[in-house]
């Protein structure tokens, strides 16, 4: 009975090592099944296997494995996307997982490091919601600088004051929400041209920082 | 003002579930006491809140969810007397505490947790997959196999790759959102549609089940929506402009034409009003647009805007207001649409068969 329970187990294990072996994802994740089905296989009973594995420590080692292969795997990746904000959260794993000595530790380290990162990451989106006054950017620039016969200029100016001040409204909207959601969150135009944020404005660097210097002084204008 | 109560209701009911079933099963202690805590103190804030977005933004970043199951996870640590188990199977190499359990104990348990799971996806929309496999999971429990053989067996069969790639779409979802894109006429979300597909099929070829492994599939559709955003916002940002420009050269033309002032778009509460409308759109379209083409040029090339290809696309499908026969006389009088023009009245002539309020 013994023997057969044990060869169960014994098939179990491989059939673990089999999902990761080999897979270049997952290189720190062999290593562990790997060792720990060496250790299954060495057991001459369930009860030896238990102690065995227990001893070894090969079910947090595989817990830590797989924490460092995926945080691994994340860091290349953004690494690869420059992005230096959802690089924190692998960055914390890879710091601490080998300190952590049980299971529930591990998914605290993980779950704690990734809503420290969402936090950053949702103050480092609301960088971008500058761009949302681009159009209207670009219309002012249209009604200061066309060439239209002079009885229109007041006209033209009229839409520019009325246009700056509704831009000016929102973007102290859009700051109130952030402050609300993120206490102490400032705009930071030099946060805005780095390339996570830059990419996705399909504008020169010499059109943004025409845009980012009207956004600055429509947003700062007191009337 | 508090969070709606349906609202309430799906944002907590999943915690809500976990607490009763842990304290039906008979479970106690201080991990359980922190569960009930943590779950207070998000029905406390649902009351003081009435946003539901702030709420849910808290929850998230003032760690209500992580205490909940930071108590949750070691709550069933604890009652598996496994502190240094390996999660997911439950197998009994990780024990670290007592007696292993028997066969038929540690099968029960997994198969009512199965069988918990499975109940509750029965109710969820779009979970054809993971039901699939939990109803083979619980069959394969339920067949004779030994604890150890039906660990096994899920590994084997890939069962639960399956249960957890259904955390990622399912590959017709894929295919329904490349159709889509393909329909109407967006060849740059098209294009990530395509990458996403290949990867799913790639990572699905690699596969013994053609399942496909989660996190593989995470990090290729991050890389893959990063590689294609630029596009998008570039065509996205054409498109936008591309269309004000039309709009400015057929509004200037239209401004020039008898049946004018019936139309909806020069139309005011007065005949000044109208006249007014008229009388700007005729004398500053043409230099609004001097502008607005010089705006283009210098973010997107010097390309003309009516030769770009986005354009060709938005009116192949009909995403353009204009029909065709306006869409030519606007492209066909651009080169007269200069500050301070009048339109030629050739142009006008043209501009005169289409009457007010049409497109």
């Amino acid at each position: 009975m013994t023997d057969q329970r044990m060869d169960e187990y014994r098939a179990y294990y491989r059939a673990r090592l089999r999902r990761y072996d080999g897979n270049p994802l997952y290189p720190n994740m062999a290593q562990a099944e790997r060792e720990l089905c060496a250790c299954v296989e060495a057991s001459s009973s369930v009860e030896d296997m238990q102690r065995r594995v227990l001893a070894g420590g090969h079910c947090v080692d595989c817990g830590r494995a797989l924490l460092r292969d995926q945080a691994n795997a994340r860091v290349a990746l953004y690494s690869e996307t420059a992005d230096a904000v959802r690089a924190q959260a692998p960055a914390e794993v890879l710091a601490s997982v080998d300190s952590v000595t049980d299971a529930a530790g591990l998914a605290s380290l993980a779950s704690s490091a990734q809503a420290r990162t969402d936090a950053a990451v949702t103050a480092d989106e609301l960088t971008r919601l500058w761009t949302q006054s681009i159009a209207s950017l670009e219309n002012i620039e249209v009604w200061q600088s066309a060439v239209v016969p002079d009885r229109w200029r007041d006209q033209l100016d009229e839409f520019v004051a009325d246009t700056t001040r509704a831009e000016r409204e929102a973007w102290a909207q859009v700051q109130a929400r952030a402050a609300h959601h993120l206490p102490g969150w400032r705009f930071d135009e030099s946060a805005a041209r780095e390339q996570r944020h830059r990419r996705l404005v399909p504008l020169p660097d010499a059109v943004i920082g025409r845009r980012l210097a009207q956004h600055r002084a429509v947003t700062r204008s007191e009337s | 003002m508090a969070i709606d109560a349906a609202m309430l209701d799906a944002m907590l009911g999943s915690f809500r579930d976990l607490l009763a079933t842990t304290a039906a099963q008979g479970r106690r202690g201080p991990d359980v006491d922190e569960m009930a805590s943590a779950l207070a103190d998000m029905e406390a804030l649902g009351r003081q809140l009435s946003d539901p977005g702030e709420y849910s933004t808290r929850l998230a970043n003032e760690g209500y969810y992580q205490r909940f199951t930071d108590a949750y996870t070691r709550a069933m640590l604890a009652a598996a007397g496994t502190p240094g188990a390996s999660g997911g199977s439950g197998d009994p190499g990780g024990s670290g505490a007592g007696a292993l359990p028997d066969y038929a104990t540690l099968l029960a348990n997994a198969l009512g947790a199965y069988q918990q799971s499975l109940d509750h996806l029965r109710d969820v929309e779009g979970q054809d997959a993971a039901i699939t496999a939990l109803e083979r999971i619980l069959a394969v429990g339920r067949s004779g196999a030994t604890y150890p053989v039906f660990l096994t067996r899920l590994e084997n069969e890939r069962l639960s790759d399956v249960l957890a790639g259904s955390a990622a779409p399912a590959r017709e979802h894929l295919v329904t959102a490349l159709e889509h894109h393909r329909g109407v006429v967006d060849p740059a979300r098209a294009a990530e549609s395509e990458a996403l597909l290949a990867a799913y099929d790639g990572l699905a070829a690699t596969s013994p089940t053609g399942s496909i492994d989660p996190f593989a599939f995470e990090l290729r559709r991050f890389r893959i929506a990063w590689q294609h955003a630029p596009a998008i916002a570039r065509r996205d940002a054409v498109v936008t402009r591309v269309r004000i420009l039309l709009d400015l050269v057929i509004d200037w033309l239209d401004a020039h034409t008898t049946w004018g002032p019936r139309d909806q778009r020069f139309r005011g509460p007065s005949p000044a009003v109208t006249a007014r409308r008229i009388a700007m759109t005729r004398e500053c379209n043409p230099g609004f647009y001097a502008v607005r083409a010089a705006q283009f040029a210098e973010a997107f090339g010097p390309e003309p805007w009516w030769t770009r290809n986005e354009l060709t696309e938005e009116r192949r499908a009909g995403r353009i207001l204009w029909s065709e026969p306006r869409v030519q006389l606007a492209l066909d009088a651009i080169g007269a649409c200069v500050p301070l023009a009048s339109a030629p009245p050739r142009l006008v002539l043209r501009a005169e068969t289409f009457g007010p309020d049409s497109f």
